[in-house]
């Protein structure tokens, strides 16, 4: 399977979701599991990228401070791009110190 | 306007892990999801199998169904089928959450918006491949960590009860042990928090119900 194929049919998945509520009875949908499933991905995605920084010194401390850096942005409910933005800066900021 | 910073992120990642500029902007025109992008580049990056990349964008797009059903019984029911096929494709959590917490409004509103929301993602991703080569690396590395760190605060803050730590615990936990494994370990961690979230916070409702 090529990258190509790869957008084509995570776009029809995706779009076949996004249209259920046109094609789908809602009683067919198990909406308690499919509830929980978003957070075990963001979840799981969100650790192991951050797992992945683990190694040299400076990259330790720079994903642990900017991770903090964007966690207490998020809870001051500032904007995605913002949060994107405090994490890049605080961790590009420490990665250069070497 | 919210779409175009974020967007221009992906577009200058996306080309920095080696993705063509007509491959990011392919991606955000037919997929326009932008967490499961972010995902696909990551794992692109850490050169995962096609399926696997494929069935993690799906995970994550998941979300999308419970939406429709929600969107399609609260907003777009007083449209014909053919105006709720068309608005499928710009559902997104944005437009949903402004959907459903406004008054209604006439079709051509919310095409309008969603495709304003579209062109907004579309354009951004080709600026950003435009300008990302000549980013240096290592300030964008953590755009991705950054942004999974805000959907997850974002979600652990719509949970209430302490059953959540707990979850977020076994998920850390669940992670690390299942590293070894790649891809197989990512959706075995998966599938084990769900089951987790599912059961533990199920068993919190039951006992606020008792």
């Amino acid at each position: 399977m090529n990258f190509w194929w790869m957008v084509f049919l995570a776009g029809v998945g995706t779009y076949l979701m996004r249209s259920v509520g046109v094609w789908l009875p809602p009683q067919w949908v198990p909406s308690r599991w499919l509830a929980f499933l978003p957070l075990a991905v963001i979840l799981v995605m969100a650790v192991s990228s951050l797992a992945s920084f683990v190694g040299a010194d400076q990259e330790t401390w720079g994903m642990a401070i900017a991770t903090l850096a964007v966690i207490i942005a998020s809870l001051k409910q500032l904007p995605l791009f913002a949060c994107i933005a405090i994490g890049c800066g605080v961790f590009g900021a420490i990665a250069s110190l070497v | 306007m919210g779409f175009l910073p974020t967007a221009i992120s992906f577009g200058a990642i996306a080309v920095q892990a080696g993705v063509s500029n007509a491959g990011a902007i392919a991606m955000s025109v037919w997929v326009f999801a932008g967490a499961s992008q972010f995902a696909a580049i990551e794992a692109i990056r850490q050169q995962l199998p096609w399926l696997s990349i494929v069935l993690t964008m799906l995970i994550i797009n998941l979300r999308h169904v419970p939406m429709s059903l929600a969107a399609s019984r609260v907003v777009y029911n007083r449209f014909p089928g053919g105006q709720r096929w068309l608005l499928a494709h710009g559902l997104v959590d944005e437009t949903f959450a402004l959907e459903l917490s406004d008054k209604p409004h006439p079709f051509a509103y919310y095409l309008g918006m969603h495709l304003c929301c579209w062109a907004s993602w579309v354009v951004g991703t080709w600026i950003g491949c435009q300008v990302g080569m000549q980013i240096p690396e290592r300030w964008l590395q953590f755009a991705l960590p950054s942004l999974f760190l805000y959907l997850l605060i974002n979600a652990i803050q719509t949970i209430q009860g302490r059953a959540i730590w707990a979850v977020l615990a076994a998920g850390i936990a669940l992670t690390f042990a299942t590293a070894g494994l790649g891809s197989t370990g990512i959706l075995l961690s998966i599938l084990g928090v769900a089951v987790l979230a599912t059961v533990l916070l199920k068993q919190q409702d039951k006992s606020i119900e008792g």
